[in-house]
Order: C-alpha cells, then structure tokens, then sequence
C-alpha cells in the first residue's frame, strides 16, 4: 500500500467560525494505480490535496489517526524533512491551471534544470539531458526548451508541467484538474500520455476533477466526494454499474451518455453544504431523496457493498432498488 | 572559458536591453545621456579640471589674486571670493555627488528590496513589524532626521552615505511589498511551494525576477533621491568638510555673501542638480511605462 488515510480532517478558523472542509475522511491508495477524485466545487477536493502536501493555509489545521505514505508518517514528520524528501521527490504535484504554474520570467527547459539541479546536487549538464528526456516523454519537441511560457500553448504548458513532476521520479503525482480549460482533443492526448507515464514509471497518481467522464476514461478506480469524504470508492466499472451511494447515482445521471441520446439529464437540486460544525449526521441528507429520520443523526460509517467497494450510506444494503429509483427524475424533483 | 564568454555575451545583452527601456522614449533617451555625461565627467574628474579645487588662483594678466572674477579663458567658470577656480570646483563636485547618490541609491534600494520582498512574502507579524517601522520613519521630516545623523556620527562622506540611504529606502519597501503580495498569490508560487522550494528561494529566485522593473525603477529614483538629499544637507553645511560637493558650492556661497552678485558661481552647481536629477526622474519614468503597459497606452 503507497498512502493510508485514516480519518483526516481540515479545518479553516474563519472570522470565529470553523469550517470543516475536510471531514473524516480516509482512503487507500494501491501501488501502480490511477486514482479519480471526483466531486462538485466546495467539496473539499483542494483542501484534500494541501493537507498531504502540507500546503494548508495559515488559518487551517489538519487531524488525523494517520496519514502513512509508503510507510512514514507525513503529518508527524518535521516540515524542514518533509519539504526536503518528500516534496517532488516523492509526492509531486501538477497544480490547477498548471498554465500558469510556470514563472513567466524563465525559459521553460532551463526552469526545470535549474529546480532539479537546486533539489538533487546533481550536475546541470545532467540534468539538462535529464530535462530532454521529461520533454520527450511527456510529448513535447526538444526545440521548445529555450521558449519561453507565454510562448506555450495552454496544452503544451501542461504537458510541460507534469515533465516537471516526473523530474525526480516521484511515487505519487497529485493532478488537480490536470484537463480542466483545454480542449477535448488536447484533453484526450494528455490522458494517454498520462496512461503511458504509468504504465512506464509505475508510479500512482491521484487525479482530481469535476469531470465523471474523464474519470471514467482514465482512472483504475474511483473516490466519490461529499461534504469533506469519501462517500463512495469504487473500481471505475463498478462505480458506473453499480452506483450505492444516492449521490453517486446522481451524478451519473447528470452526465450525456452517448446511449442514451436526447434523454434529459437528471441535476441534483441543492448545492454542497457549508460544515461549520462536527455533527454525526449524513452531509447529504438534505439534498437526497431516499433520506430517513435516521440519516439526521447517524454519521453513515463505510460499508463493503462489494470486493473493493466502500459506500457510506445507511441504507446501502437497498442500493439496487433505490439505483433503479434514481434513474426517474420524478425522484430528484419531488 | 567558453562559460566565461558566455556570461560576458549575457550580461551585455541585459545592458543593451536595460539601455533600451531606459531610451524607449525622448525624455528617456535625453537622460539618459545626460546621465551618461555625469558619470564620465565624474569618473575622469582629476584629469579634467584644471587647478586644485582649493588653491588661491592669480590672473595671469594682473598677477593679482583672481577674487571673484566672472568667467574668462583662464577660469572657465570664474572663480570665488578668494581666488578658487569654479570650473575645477564643479567637476570634482561632480565626482562626489554621483558617488554619494549611486551608493546611497544603491544601499537604500537594498534594504528597500529586502524588507518589501520579506514583509510582503511573510506577512502576518514580520510584515507588520517591518511595515511599522517603515512607518515611523515616514513620521520623521526629512532633513532635521539626515542632518540630526550627520551631527551625531560627524561630517564624514560615509556618514553622510549612510544617512541618506537609511532614510530613502522607505518608499521602495512599501511599493515592492505590494507588488510581492500580488505575486506571491501567483500560481508559479504555489508550485514552487509544492515541489519543496524553501522560502528564501521562492522570495529571490521567482519573486524577485518578477519585481525587477519596479526595482529598476526606484533604484533610479533613490538614486535622484539621494543626491537633492545630499544637495540640502551639504547646504546647510552638514556635507563633508573634506570634500567639495554642488551642494557645498552653494553653501560656500551662501557663507560669502556674494550670492548677489556673483551668477557665475551660483548657477552652475544649481543647474547641474537639477539637469541630473531631472535626467534620473526621465529614466525612472521610462522604466516606469516599461512596469506598467498602461501607461504608455495613454500617452
């Protein structure tokens, strides 16, 4: 196992309150795997990701039974040890909107020469040939080291960015939105450069984004987001044919599939609630159709609803009957 | 060697760039060579001028001491009460005020650069702290706090130096740490944080390249600072004894009484404050329109 999350929470002070972005939440993650985080906007997925790099904010603080990567405790680790061995060299990160992660004022090529001779002590010549290998294999020509940012497209930047997380080899890449604000054709490259990387470095990645559909294509298996956890982590396949949580089913019907032309999509009415409190309750019981009077005061524990399908709902042991239910948009409305 | 040859390519190509942007527009072009003027009169001081700047002179017609004579072929600038020739007085004065404002300019905009890029990088209380005391020294006036300095630590040019840059410093640590605060929310920042950069590289190495205009700027600005600086307080007579400098000529002046009478003497030291402090305040706003676009849409 390369990352064991055991009850994590974040929480921000802001202006005397106290908002729970993440909330109990715990996950695994396998070696050699591609690891979908999907969940609406305000669902914690960002809060998620600072807390393992240990990029909270000031005002928030981070708890948890265990954050254990490979091993080693990350939250107890010193931030100076932290930052030194395991930041890039071993969890790396390919930021939102990486277009803009680059700094404008630097060549491309000579920007990632210059960071990994700054981290490794290794010989610029090094890893010059180094940085020609990254470009090569994250598809990028060689002739574009000595350009500048502004002179790289949107997508060419992103490539350019993951080149930068593969510098040092790391374990895990973290990809928030790695897709978001490119186009569908560039979008499809980067999946299969991002398929190829895996399979050539075998390493894990954790990829985050809003976009079900990419995860679909792309990921091995699936965490489903809601109220700071993980309502539901499911194999890809499993998760589209088997939805057990009522948000999960949800979010599938919200999504065009190309079988189902012409047929209306189905939204969730609502929006992701604001937690300013620790309560033992369901977050989604507001927003759901099949809540009960228990839901308001049980926090749902995560049940097995299959060999490697976790699902936090009181009422999952009914999953297929209410699936059935949710595909009925008199359900969602009424 | 080949490294050597490089670097020497590279950092003429960043002074041919640096001498586009300050020649980018007409009044940058003329202050800059205005400037330029200046700093050679100033590097080659002891060869041009004729005389030693504080031996009595005598007309070689009369062989009398040449007091107060207006300009003539012997005594370009004409000489003062008591027979010192001007023209030599002015370019060695020159020597000294370029150096005071370059190495005033250049100390100040130092501590300028540093505590804005750490309040604006750390904020919370190092940036209230560091911003605070920036404060105060706003609370000062000017003048009485250089010349309480210069009568505390004595009339010597390195106290005189470090007088003006403690006080010149203050505007360009307030305006670098507003733009730090804008740039450290760039994402390249939060980047450089996720890959383990540690602060004091995140501060020089990708936020200070992006200030670098604006510190180009005040760089010129307190340059021009610190010579009206060193100008009023050699005026007033807290210059250094030892040296000669515009601002002292004027105070010689002032001390003889002939200000009415003797233009000759008046004018030169006046004119060259102002020509060069005008030309630096031309640079300064090309860098300005280099810093921001805006500006040079408008024009």
């Amino acid at each position: 196992m390369l990352l064991d999350v055991k009850n994590l929470s974040v929480i921000y002070r802001m202006d005397g309150q106290h908002i729970h972005a993440v909330n109990r939440l715990s996950f695994q993650l396998q070696e050699n795997e591609i690891f979908g985080v999907v969940g609406e906007s305000g669902c914690g997925k960002s809060s998620l990701i600072k807390a393992l790099l240990r990029l909270v904010a000031r005002n928030g603080s981070v708890v948890a039974d265990s954050v254990s990567f490979n091993g080693s405790e990350l939250l107890q680790m010193p931030m100076e040890e932290f930052r030194k061995s395991i930041l890039w060299q071993k969890i790396a990160l390919v930021p939102q909107s990486a277009m803009n992660s680059l700094n404008p004022v630097y060549k491309v090529g000579p920007q990632i020469v210059e960071a990994i001779a700054a981290h490794k002590q290794m010989p610029e010549r090094q890893a010059r040939e180094k940085v020609h290998d990254l470009f090569e294999s994250v598809g990028l020509q060689k002739e574009l080291f000595d350009s500048y940012p502004h002179q790289f497209s949107g997508g060419m930047r992103q490539r350019a960015m993951i080149a930068m997380a593969l510098a040092l080899d790391p374990k895990l890449i973290i990809m928030d939105e790695p897709t978001t604000g490119l186009d569908v054709l560039v979008q499809d490259k980067i999946l299969k450069t991002l398929r190829r990387i895996k399979d050539d470095t075998k390493c894990s990645m954790m990829i985050i984004s809003h976009d079900i559909a990419i995860m679909s294509e792309i990921a091995t298996r699936i965490g489903v987001m809601y109220g700071g956890s993980f309502v539901e982590i499911a194999p890809t396949h499993d998760l589209f044919k088997d939805p057990s949580h009522p948000y999960t089913m949800g979010l599938t019907n919200a999504f065009p599939s190309i079988r189902e032309l012409g047929k209306e999509l189905i939204s969730i009415p609502g929006s992701p609630p604001v937690m300013t409190q620790e309560e033992d309750k369901c977050w989604f019981e507001p927003r759901c159709p099949f809540a009960t009077n228990d839901c308001q005061m049980t926090f749902p524990a995560a049940t097995k609803a299959g060999s490697d399908h976790i699902v936090s709902c009181l009422r999952s042991a009914e999953r297929k009957k209410l699936a059935r239910l949710a595909k009925e948009k008199t359900t969602w409305t009424s | 060697m080949q490294t050597g040859n490089n670097r020497l390519i590279g950092i003429l190509k960043v002074l041919h760039r640096q001498y586009k942007i300050m020649t980018s527009n007409t009044y940058g072009l003329i202050g800059f060579w205005v400037v330029a003027f200046f700093f050679t009169v100033a590097l080659f001081a002891p060869m041009i001028a004729p005389y030693p700047i504080w031996e009595m002179q005598f007309d070689d017609q009369t062989g009398q001491l040449a007091m107060l004579q207006p300009p003539s072929l012997q005594f370009p600038l004409g000489t003062t009460h008591l027979g010192y020739d001007l023209f030599s007085q002015i370019v060695m004065a020159t020597r000294t005020t370029v150096m005071i404002g370059l190495i005033s300019g250049f100390i100040s905009i130092m501590i300028g650069a540093n505590i804005g890029l750490i309040a604006g990088y750390y904020g919370g209380l190092i940036d209230e702290f560091l911003m605070r005391c920036t404060d105060v020294l706003y609370g000062m006036p000017f003048l009485p706090f250089v010349i309480i300095l210069i009568s505390l630590f004595g009339r010597k040019i390195e106290f005189v130096i470090l007088a003006i840059a403690l006080i010149v410093w203050r505007t360009s640590a307030r305006v670098i740490r507003a733009q730090t605060i804008s740039i450290k929310q760039r994402q390249f920042v939060t980047a450089a944080r996720a890959r383990g950069c540690s602060h004091l590289r995140i501060i020089y190495r990708h936020i200070l390249p992006n200030v670098l205009p604006l510190l180009l700027l005040y760089t010129s600005f307190n340059i021009a600072w610190s010579i009206v600086t060193e100008a009023s307080a050699s005026f007033l007579g807290f210059g250094d004894g030892d040296t000669i400098s515009w601002g002292g000529m004027l105070y010689e002046l002032w001390l003889s009484g002939k200000t009415r009478v003797a233009w000759w003497w008046f004018l030169p030291p006046a004119i060259c404050i102002v020509a060069l402090v005008t030309s630096l305040v031309f640079i300064s706003r090309a860098y300005e329109e280099y810093a921001n676009p805006r500006l040079r849409e408008t024009r």
